[in-house]
């Protein structure tokens, strides 16, 4: 079989008729459809223009702001606080008395001072001095 | 219920529009869908969704071909995405050739059943390009608009898939 041949089986192919009673039933099947989608739009779009009227009527009469404020007024009425029974206190059990531990901190011992022992000899002369030093 | 009533009478014109494309349309469609889904149940399914979603979206479209090409997209993919869940070999099972003693009408509509047959196990894609381009006689163009891809990506899936269905028929089974 050629390309040709295939082409002229597409071509009947396309030239076959559709069954009357798939067609009947599509139509059919979408005006049901399509109707009852269509039979709630209006009321639906009724409803929402109603729903904005009303809340524009609502906001410009201001019944929204005197309400608000109506009851942040009213809403903390002034209650003198209830007076609350004194109970006795219940103190922790004693913990045993332990004696405490004292920490001995060692410190370093000072560096052993060397002391040393000078003897200052004046001469004659103003210039000359004699510094003795022993340990 | 004034306001009900003139919602419906604003809705009229376009259900008459609305109506006038369903007559117009259906059999082109419904022919489309049987051809890429291998049977009128599932394609006329596919055709009522089309048109319910047409109604939905509203018959304003610019031009006759603009509506066309949008419904033609719709209906395609609609089959697509009904051929890429079903499983065709399951539904098909085996279609053997014709007797060869039988006469030439049969051995020609059965080789049509057989094509037809074969356009099923075809891809998606392919066999919707097919049918739109070899059956329906769509323009490249206009096949590669519907479908999403180029207009080579077309040709070569509609060559690939001629050659494939010209091995289906000589062999006589799919």
């Amino acid at each position: 079989m050629n390309e040709d041949q295939v082409h002229d089986l597409l071509r009947e192919i396309r030239e076959e008729p559709v069954p009357t009673d798939s067609l009947a039933r599509v139509r059919r099947n979408v005006a049901e459809r399509t109707r009852r989608s269509v039979r709630w739009k209006p009321f639906a779009w009724a409803m929402a223009c109603a729903a904005i009227a009303f809340a524009g009527i609502l906001l410009q009469s201001g019944v929204f702001v005197r309400r608000a404020i109506q009851t942040a007024i009213t809403a903390r009425p002034r209650v003198p606080e209830p007076v609350l029974p004194v109970l006795p206190r219940h103190e922790p059990p004693r913990q045993p008395v332990m004696p405490a531990i004292r920490r001995v901190r060692v410190r370093p011992r000072p560096a052993p001072v060397v002391q040393t022992v000078s003897i200052r000899i004046e001469t004659p002369d103003p210039d000359v001095v004699i510094l003795l030093v022993g340990e | 219920m004034q306001a009900t009533a003139l919602m419906f009478e604003v809705a009229r014109p376009a259900d008459d529009a609305f109506d006038r494309v369903v007559r117009e349309r259906e059999e082109q469609l419904l022919r489309i869908a049987c051809r890429i889904l291998g049977n009128w149940a599932d394609a006329e399914e596919v055709v009522q969704d089309a048109f319910v979603r047409l109604h939905r979206h509203g018959v304003n479209f610019p031009s006759e071909i603009v509506l066309g090409s949008w419904l033609y997209r719709v209906t395609v993919n609609l089959c697509i995405d009904r051929t890429r869940r079903a499983h065709p070999a399951e539904q098909l099972g085996e279609i053997r050739a014709p007797d060869p003693s039988a006469e030439a009408d049969l051995l020609r509509d059965e080789r049509k059943r057989l094509l037809m047959a074969a356009l099923t196990t075809l891809p998606a894609k392919e066999r919707a390009a097919v049918v739109l381009r070899e059956i329906e006689g769509l323009a490249t163009a206009d096949v590669a608009a519907i479908l999403g891809s180029s207009e080579v990506t077309v040709r070569t899936q509609i060559s690939r898939a001629l050659v494939r269905l010209r091995g289906v028929l000589e062999k006589g089974r799919l």
